[in-house]
């Protein structure tokens, strides 16, 4: 006669069932395994972030310094070069990735490449680099501020509760703000890149725009190359030989921004909706020039 | 159990994991570790001196207010409205103010909108003081030969205009710009041109003195004159350089043209005998009149305005002067 115990466990240790679910187990342990071991992965590697919103943003910028933000943390990666085709856009957001690249900058080495335009807050974004290579026909430069300056009496009075709720205030109000951003703007190009600059703080604020070989003359950027120099170089200064080489794009080409749906919401008959429209006033570190042809709807400085 | 049973189950449970092990590494569902998931590292103090140590700009100091120093009263002052001027009421507010306060007539010249096309000579048949402020619409020579004889006859007249491309229009009495000799003869209009005075195309800028923007340029004044006087330095706002008659006002050695890029010392107001010429029509806008000396300024051309010696004009027989201006070809 045969013991039940032993004949429930004979049936168990037979069942479908059971050998399904302990292969299960044993799978997602094995896989979590596997899983903690590829992301320890290669311990030298370089990270190319690619920068090429059309319209930098508020809410690109955040994307931008998150990505950042991942890589300063991450030990594996050892370098990271900022693959840069931007023409700006907002002055806070450029402001904003500005600062990111420059926490980055400070833990680790920042190289940049210029590929189509590094412009006004695009070329901001990538101060912090220690060396920005440019290909001989990008654009680089345009160090200054756009801004508007509309009508003080845009908002309705019946619902404003002051004269100057929803508006941009008094024109020369206006301009003092532009003043200040784009003093900033410069003092901060100076400050990083002024041993570099063959010009003077008067000629970098004419806001003019350079092809990449003269650029590199007049010090807005140290050498004409690629993204290979660029990753080379950014390898060179993290002191590895071996690599692997990562690439990360946050702001996926800024395609979002050309719809218009990045940093402000589109109310049900499409028109955008939010502070923006009704403030009246926009502060741009942005080169029309290189830049799309597209109405820039950004951050409000009212 | 038959080998058979037993290694269909191990083949079951190898295939059971090696699906479930590779669903659990595609789907990323553990974290590596702490840096990535964004949540476990210090942040360090980030100082920017260009971002914290900058000098804030502040607004201009607005005070004052325009004031006539004659004592005359009673005087016409025709304002054209009728070549598209580059204006609106609001913005000639101070000029119709002050000198309606004063006692003073403001007539606006306005034959389209008139009751018969009022010509330019028949309205300024009765005035002392003509003043065109950034007209977008040549001046007939009808038109001119009206200006010509109403100075003639004593009439005061101002002229103010913008640059080309500018918010405020194109031109001072009609006239195409010409800059550094780039422009023609034929574009000049022929009520300035037999005073001699000219105007540039392009505006003025100042990358090292200016107020807030490169585009509002001061000026001081390069020789004493009643129009002058009492003025230490006014602001321009995209003036356009005039050239010829007296200079009365100029702009600092650091102001460039942006046509040419030449630096240089530019004039931005002159004047032959009654006819004066402003290279900026917006110093007269509630903007910018009582920016720094403009105030002054404007009361001193309000002055000259009102201060003529007037003679009954003769009639004239042009007859393209009672069809009021042809547009701009």
């Amino acid at each position: 006669m045969t013991n039940p115990i032993d004949e429930h466990a004979k049936t168990l240790a037979t069942s479908w069932t059971v050998v399904v679910v302990l292969a299960a187990v044993v799978g997602g342990v094995g896989g979590m395994a596997l899983q903690s071991s590829s992301d320890a992965g290669p311990d030298n590697t370089v990270a190319v972030v690619t920068l090429d919103s059309t319209t930098i943003t508020g809410s690109t910028a955040d994307t931008t310094a998150k990505e950042l933000r991942e890589l300063r943390g991450n030990d594996s990666v050892e370098a990271v070069v900022l693959r840069v085709a931007s023409p700006g856009g907002s002055v806070s957001g450029s402001e904003a990735q500005y600062r990111a690249v420059k926490r980055l900058a400070n833990e680790k080495p920042v190289v940049a490449s210029v590929r189509d335009y590094a412009a006004s807050g695009g070329y901001y974004s990538v101060l912090p680099a220690e060396k920005i290579y440019a290909s001989p026909s990008s654009l680089v430069g345009s160090v200054g501020v756009l801004s508007t300056v509309t009508e003080n009496e845009r908002a309705p009075s019946q619902w404003k509760s002051a004269p100057d709720k929803g508006t941009a205030g008094p024109a020369d109000a206006s301009r003092a703000r532009a003043a200040t951003l784009r003093e900033s703007f410069l003092s901060v190009v100076m400050d990083e890149r002024g041993d570099a600059l063959e010009v003077d703080r008067e000629t970098v604020g004419k806001a003019k725009i350079y092809a990449g070989y003269r650029a590199v003359e007049l010090g807005f950027a140290d050498e004409v190359g690629d993204l290979d120099a660029a990753i080379g170089d950014a390898a060179d200064r993290a002191d590895v030989q071996n690599y692997d080489v990562a690439y990360r794009n946050p702001g996926g080409g800024g395609l979002l921004s050309l719809l218009g749906v990045s940093g402000h919401e589109a109310g049900e008959d499409g028109e955008t909706v939010g502070a923006p429209g009704l403030c009246g006033q926009e502060y741009l570190a942005y080169a029309p020039q290189v830049g799309p042809d597209v109405e820039v709807i950004l951050n409000a400085s009212c | 159990m038959r080998p058979a049973d037993v290694a269909s189950r191990v083949g079951a449970f190898v295939l059971v994991a090696v699906v479930v092990a590779a669903a659990v590494v595609g789907s990323g569902m553990v974290a590596s570790d702490g840096a990535t998931a964004g949540e476990s590292f210090s942040v360090e103090e980030l100082t920017v001196d260009g971002h914290s140590n900058v000098d804030a700009a502040s607004q201009p100091a607005e005070d004052g207010e325009v004031e006539l120093s004659s004592s005359t009263s009673g005087k016409v002052v025709v304002v054209d409205e009728a070549h598209g001027n580059g204006f609106d009421e609001v913005q000639v507010r101070p000029l119709v103010n002050a000198l309606t306060e004063n006692g003073h007539e403001v007539q606006f010249y306005q034959p389209d909108r008139g009751p018969s096309g009022e010509a330019l000579n028949a309205s300024l048949r009765d005035a002392d003081a003509f003043v065109s402020l950034a007209p977008d619409s040549r001046y007939t020579p009808g038109e001119a030969e009206s200006v010509e004889a109403f100075l003639d006859a004593g009439g005061r007249v101002l002229a103010a205009g913008e640059p080309e491309g500018s918010g405020l229009g194109v031109s001072i009495l009609g006239l195409a710009m010409a800059s550094g000799g780039s422009g023609t003869t034929a574009e000049f209009s022929p009520a300035l041109s037999p005073h001699g005075l000219t105007v540039g195309s392009g505006y003025l800028y100042d990358m090292t003195e200016n107020l807030n923007n490169h585009a509002n340029v001061y000026a001081s004044p390069s020789a004493d004159s009643d129009l002058t006087a009492g003025v230490g330095e006014v602001v321009v706002h995209e003036a356009t350089p005039v050239t010829g008659g007296d200079v009365l006002l100029r702009t600092a050695a650091s102001s460039e043209l942006s046509t040419s890029r030449d630096a240089g010392e530019y004039g931005v107001l002159t004047r032959s005998g009654n006819l004066a010429v402003l290279g900026d029509a917006s110093i007269l806008d509630p903007d910018w009149v009582t920016v720094a000396d403009n105030e002054a300024l404007v009361g001193n051309l309000l002055d000259y305005l009102v201060t003529g010696d007037r003679e009954p004009m003769l009639e004239t027989s042009g007859s393209q002067s009672g069809t009021g201006p042809a547009p701009r070809p």
